[in-house]
């Protein structure tokens, strides 16, 4: 018997039971309000993060707040995974943005091995890829501190030996104009030019595409 | 230490050799077991690179505190009481004259959106003209009792008459123009995006007006839509009428504006279009009339749709970082949470639509009354089948139902059910569960004019294809690097993956891979046949017409068949758990002449 197949068999041993139909019982909901500045900083743990070069910022009211950003999560010593890689794409995104990044865009590349990457180490690390301030390699002395943003950006897999595989870790980047609350995310490993698409795509004044049937199609088409 | 140049030289290596594994379609799995990542390690290298294992891995997991409605939120809404309010039944959008009226080309100056012309426009000049805006709109989910405030959604309007979540119905060889407008604002009260195109799902659609994901407009703009409502095959294999057997019945239109479908369609973007065929005197919206479905105020369209709302303001809550698929708590039809619906001592006809984002339903009545099945995702069946074992409804399939209250009990009460557990945005477990209830159907009494319907017998015949020129493999997966993959490669939105031949039959594998997840894979344009399930011939249901095939999980695998007839243009597929999809599992291809 396929899966299929026992999935409707099961049914009739539901079907066997009786119907109880739901009892009224909700109280009556009190609602609070929350003003959309409150909803935005919920939105995302403010926790204490170090920099690059050792300063001390919130992850919030410093990095996010009123700002378009791009974050990802990666760690120096990936060997097999894809952090070099992307980062390497990202140099690619900040070249892209034509010198917005630090103006009014900023990148945060975020550690998963606050152990090993200390300020000093992603400081040399990020040296090999950008000289941009506005590009920002964070860590923390408190791995915790790592570990809760991790979740609460969803970072994770539900399968824990996954989810505890450094090779696995997840390869996308997110893309935010937080004042907006426009979040989206793009793969990591995308062509850099898209990843800037996605971002100015989403802005309310940025670039547009072409429509497909009016664009220039030349190279734009993987043959299979 | 290397230097800048030195680096760019790596740099460029890394991804000369994703590009080249690209090509070569090899996976990201192989491609690093090839040692092809001699870049990575190179760099590494540079970095005194020591054998370690992260703190992570070290870690313990509270795994069951990442169940619940997504995982990264753990939201528990505020609990509402069932069958409080009656199910609302959706107003038909009203006809009205354009101005400026519809054109071949965008009226780029009156403020529509750029697309190309209109293919096919001169044959068929619009009959009927519509306009909808897409609005903010303050949405009640919860009945008054709860206390819970209403939502801000984001809903159609009917411009006519300001009616909220219009279905549009139109008829065979009668083609219309549906204006939209983007009318939403910038602030979004947590998610979504005020860009917008609009996809008409099952639609045989020219591809400027098909809504492409890429296709999308700011708002103060509008586009309007050409629908020809012909059978496929009127301009090919069938001209000029198109293949009766190709008549479609229940469609329905929805945002797909990429990497935000999900969170656009979750705030209400989505509704009916419903396709009469009385030109062939089979649907034909009369229930004295060709099949003589039950129609008129016994025909109601039904969409599925689960929701979380904030535990603290009564909101409509939705999580932005999910990747697995997002799972409601609480269960709105047609917009309202666990209604009632009166009926009477007759037959009904129920379009049941699964408007995701994630979950998955099996359907049952209460009474364990066997459903009539009539149509696959809106197509009707060669033959009505009756389902006494439930109904699986995938995100986005569309089942008709007819269901006879004759012998049904004065006052008593029926429940429209799912019984399906799923427990992770992925897909539904294997198993069923207690059930819920999604609709309370109230049995009044005898109907005020006799029941004309019948339960037909046949209805449409399958299409007959012509043998396939060629055959296609898609693989839906999970890549190691945690994005949903389709053969390896993410969407990339100024891509087209392959092309095809205008009228060409091809047959495409459909293939899930692992059985952790389910993938309910849509294809645009003409609806397909499923010719193989897991090496065999599919079960009843998945014989007649689909334009959705779960692979995956206890799915398995699929092997469909189609053509790409009368019109030319993009068009995706993509898994429409609207989460994955916007993660990437969508890829693009073209018809070409
Ligand atoms: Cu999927």
């Amino acid at each position: 018997m396929n899966r299929r197949a026992f999935v409707i068999a099961a049914g009739a041993g539901v079907m066997a039971l009786p119907f109880i139909p739901h009892l009224p019982t909700a109280p009556v909901f009190q609602a609070r309000a929350r003003t959309p500045e409150q909803r935005r900083r919920r939105a995302f743990p403010n926790v204490a993060l170090l920099t690059h070069d050792g300063r001390e910022v919130h992850f919030y009211d410093d990095l996010l707040k009123d700002k378009t950003v791009i974050y990802h999560f990666m760690y120096t010593q990936c060997r097999d995974g894809f952090c070099a890689p992307t980062v390497a794409n990202l140099a690619r995104v900040e070249k892209a943005l034509k010198g917005r990044v630090g103006r009014d865009v900023f990148m945060y590349s975020i550690t998963l091995d606050p152990k090993h990457d200390t300020p000093a180490v992603l400081k040399k690390y990020r040296a090999h890829f950008t000289r941009n301030p506005g590009w920002v390699f964070l860590t923390s002395d408190k791995p915790q501190r790592i570990e809760r943003l991790r979740r609460a950006l969803g970072y994770w897999r539900r399968d824990s030996l996954q989810d505890a595989d450094p090779a696995s870790h997840l390869g996308h980047v997110q893309l935010g104009i937080e004042p907006l609350e426009r979040w989206c995310s793009a793969p990591g490993r995308l062509r850099a030019g898209a990843i800037k698409d996605y971002l100015c795509w989403m802005e309310p004044d940025g670039e547009r595409p072409t429509p497909w049937m009016l664009a220039d199609r030349k190279d734009r088409v993987r043959t299979s | 230490m290397p230097s800048r140049k030195q680096l760019e030289k790596l740099t460029a290596k890394y991804m000369k050799e994703i590009r080249d594994a690209d090509a070569a379609k090899l996976s990201l799995r192989e491609y690093l077991r090839e040692g092809l990542v001699g870049g990575a390690a190179g760099l590494i290298a540079l970095q005194g690179m020591r054998n370690f294992r992260p703190f992570w891995a070290h870690a313990s997991h509270d795994r069951d505190g990442l169940t619940g409605s997504s995982g990264t939120a753990n939201v528990v809404s505020p609990p509402n009481t069932p069958f409080q309010d009656p199910l609302p039944i959706l107003p038909t959008l009203s006809q009205k004259t354009l101005t400026p009226a519809p054109t071949k080309a965008a009226n780029i100056a009156a403020g529509e959106a750029a697309r190309a012309d209109h293919q096919k426009w001169d044959q068929f000049l619009p009959q009927k003209t519509y306009e909808m805006e897409e609005v903010a709109v303050s949405e009640q989910f919860y009945p008054a009792v709860n206390g819970v405030p209403p939502s801000t959604t984001w809903r159609f309007r009917d411009t006519v008459n300001g009616n909220v979540s219009p279905l549009v119905r139109a008829n065979y060889q009668e083609p219309i123009v549906v204006r939209i407008w983007n009318r939403l604002p910038a602030a979004n009260g947590g998610f979504g995006i005020n860009q917008v195109t609009t996809h008409l799902h099952n639609g045989h659609t020219a591809s400027e007006s098909d809504g492409s994901p890429v296709d999308f407009y700011d708002a103060n703009k509008f586009k309007d839509y050409h629908y020809v409502n012909m059978r496929a095959g009127f301009a090919s294999t069938h001209a000029p009428l198109g293949d009766t057997r190709e008549t479609m019945s229940t469609l329905w239109f929805h945002d797909h504006r990429f990497d935000f479908t999900a969170a656009n369609v979750y705030k209400g973007l989505a509704s009916f279009f419903l396709l009469f065929s009385a030109d062939q005197n089979q649907d034909t919206g009369n229930e004295a009339t060709g099949f003589r479905l039950p129609s008129g105020a016994y025909d109601i369209p039904m969409i599925l749709t689960d929701k979380v709302f904030d535990p603290a303001t009564g909101q409509l809550f939705f999580d932005r970082f999910n990747l697995n698929g997002i799972l409601g708590d609480k269960y709105a039809v047609n917009g309202k949470i666990q209604p009632y619906l009166n009926v009477y001592k007759r037959r009904y006809r129920f379009r049941i639509l699964n408007g995701g984002p994630s979950r998955f339903y099996q359907l049952f009545l209460s009474n364990n009354q066997a459903f009539t099945q009539i149509s696959s995702d809106g197509n009707l069946l060669p033959a009505a089948i009756s389902r006494s074992s439930g109904i699986l409804l995938g995100v986005a399939e569309r089942v008709d139902v007819i269901v006879d209250f004759t012998n049904a009990a004065t006052n008593s009460r029926i429940y429209l059910e799912n019984r399906l557990q799923q427990t992770k945005g992925e897909g539904p477990d294997s198993q069923l569960t207690t059930p819920t209830a999604l609709v309370e159907f109230r049995v009044l009494g005898n109907p005020p004019q006799a029941d004309q319907s019948l339960i037909p017998t046949t209805l449409i015949a399958n299409p007959t294809r012509p043998a396939s020129s060629k055959t296609r493999s898609f693989d839906f997966d999970k890549s190691r690097d945690g994005l949903w993959v389709i053969n390896d490669q993410i969407f990339d939105p100024n891509v087209i993956s392959f092309q095809v031949r205008q009228n060409a039959t091809e047959t495409w594998n459909i293939d899930g891979h692992s059985r952790d997840w389910s993938h309910p894979v849509h294809i645009h344009f003409e609806e397909f046949g499923i010719v193989n399930r897991n090496g065999s011939t599919p079960p009843p249901e998945e014989r007649g017409r689909k334009d959705v095939v779960s692979v995956g999980n206890f799915h398995g695998d699929a092997q469909v068949k189609m053509q790409f007839r009368d019109f030319l243009g993009h068009y995706p597929m993509h898994c429409h758990n609207t989460i994955h999809e916007d993660h990437h599992m969508m890829l693009r291809w073209e018809i070409i002449p």
